[in-house]
């Protein structure tokens, strides 16, 4: 429910609206679905701890890749650039102008929508964690498009996973509320942030949590 | 890219909805939050505890439908079939929930 709830509030922002990138999104969203589908599959051949593990080892080389590349912008300041058929334009004020980007190595980021789906359908997680420094760091895309176009993702990711839930009775009313406020106060902080941290430091607070994450579910495993 | 972000009058409304549905979600959730605590109108807030929740899962929803609109009307076949795949897959883990 709180995954939906971060996506929902991403629906009804408008800046986050601008910045999403809706045939990439769409695209990624059919292997994140698959993913969902087949996530009893993989909970019936690899254990809850396993899945977890992997998730921790993960979350650290993401982690590492994207300290690497802090410095490293994925657009071009010419607003006439070809984007391509899965790029985009969008105004970027760090930029103070309209910037473009191409989206590369598609198969990859179909891939691991596909894993981010399927882990959501196990952990219960959003899968956000993954594609996000996925799309940023190898298929090109921005860092503000890939969360925007991320929070799209989660949230179909996880309709899709919600009425098994809601029909098994998971889902205590009070309980589920309680949390989805908080998200949407949450979200709409990080959206005030996003919109005038610099990329590089959106960059730096996405590796740190990374790290946290890894850390701890090491310390749980 | 124009093309798409074009809109009609289903997707006027369609943005308002998107707009102002995450409003009536967090007052239907607060209420409903505080009945549920003071132990009042018990089915009420039940009631209102849920159409808050059902509000934020069907915003992303509709955010896909608004999506399939554009692609449709710019005449993008191949993101009109890949969102109708998506729409089938989520018709389906419905069915399979039941």
């Amino acid at each position: 429910m709180t995954v939906i709830a971060t996506s929902s509030v991403a629906s009804a922002n408008e800046a986050s609206q601008r910045l999403l990138n809706l045939r990439l999104g769409m695209l990624l969203q059919l292997t994140s679905t698959v993913g969902v589908l087949t996530g009893g599959l993989t909970a019936m051949v690899i254990s809850e701890q396993a899945v977890l593990r992997l998730f921790a080892i993960i979350s650290v080389v993401s982690a590492i890749i994207i300290f690497s590349r802090l410095g490293r912008r994925n657009v071009t300041l010419d607003p006439d650039a070809d984007p391509g058929r899965l790029g985009g334009r969008f105004f970027e004020q760090e930029s103070g102008g309209v910037v473009t980007y191409r989206v590369r190595r598609v198969w990859l980021g179909l891939g691991v929508s596909f894993i981010a789906g399927n882990l959501a359908s196990v952990l219960g997680i959003g899968g956000g964690i993954i594609t996000v420094p996925v799309l940023n760091v190898w298929c090109g895309v921005p860092m503000r498009v890939a969360a925007a176009t991320s929070a799209f993702l989660i949230g179909i990711t996880a309709v899709a996973a919600i009425p098994a839930y809601y029909v098994s009775g998971d889902i205590v009313g009070y309980l589920s509320a309680a949390a989805v406020l908080g998200v949407l106060f949450g979200a709409r902080v990080g959206f005030w942030v996003g919109s005038w941290s610099r990329a590089k430091w959106l960059k730096l607070l996405l590796g740190v949590t990374l790290l946290a994450v890894s850390a701890f579910l090491f310390a749980r495993l | 890219m124009s093309k798409i972000n074009d809109t009609n009058r289903f997707e006027t409304i369609v943005s308002a909805v998107l707009r102002n549905g995450m409003s009536v979600a967090t007052a239907s959730l607060v209420i409903g939050l505080l009945f549920w605590m003071f132990g009042l109108f018990n089915v009420v807030s039940a009631g209102l505890l849920h159409a808050g929740l059902i509000i934020v899962v069907g915003m992303p929803t509709l955010r896909a439908l608004l999506a399939f609109s554009r692609f449709l009307r710019a005449g993008e076949w191949s993101f009109v079939a890949i969102t109708a795949g998506v729409f089938a897959m989520l018709v389906t883990s419905l069915v399979l929930a039941f």
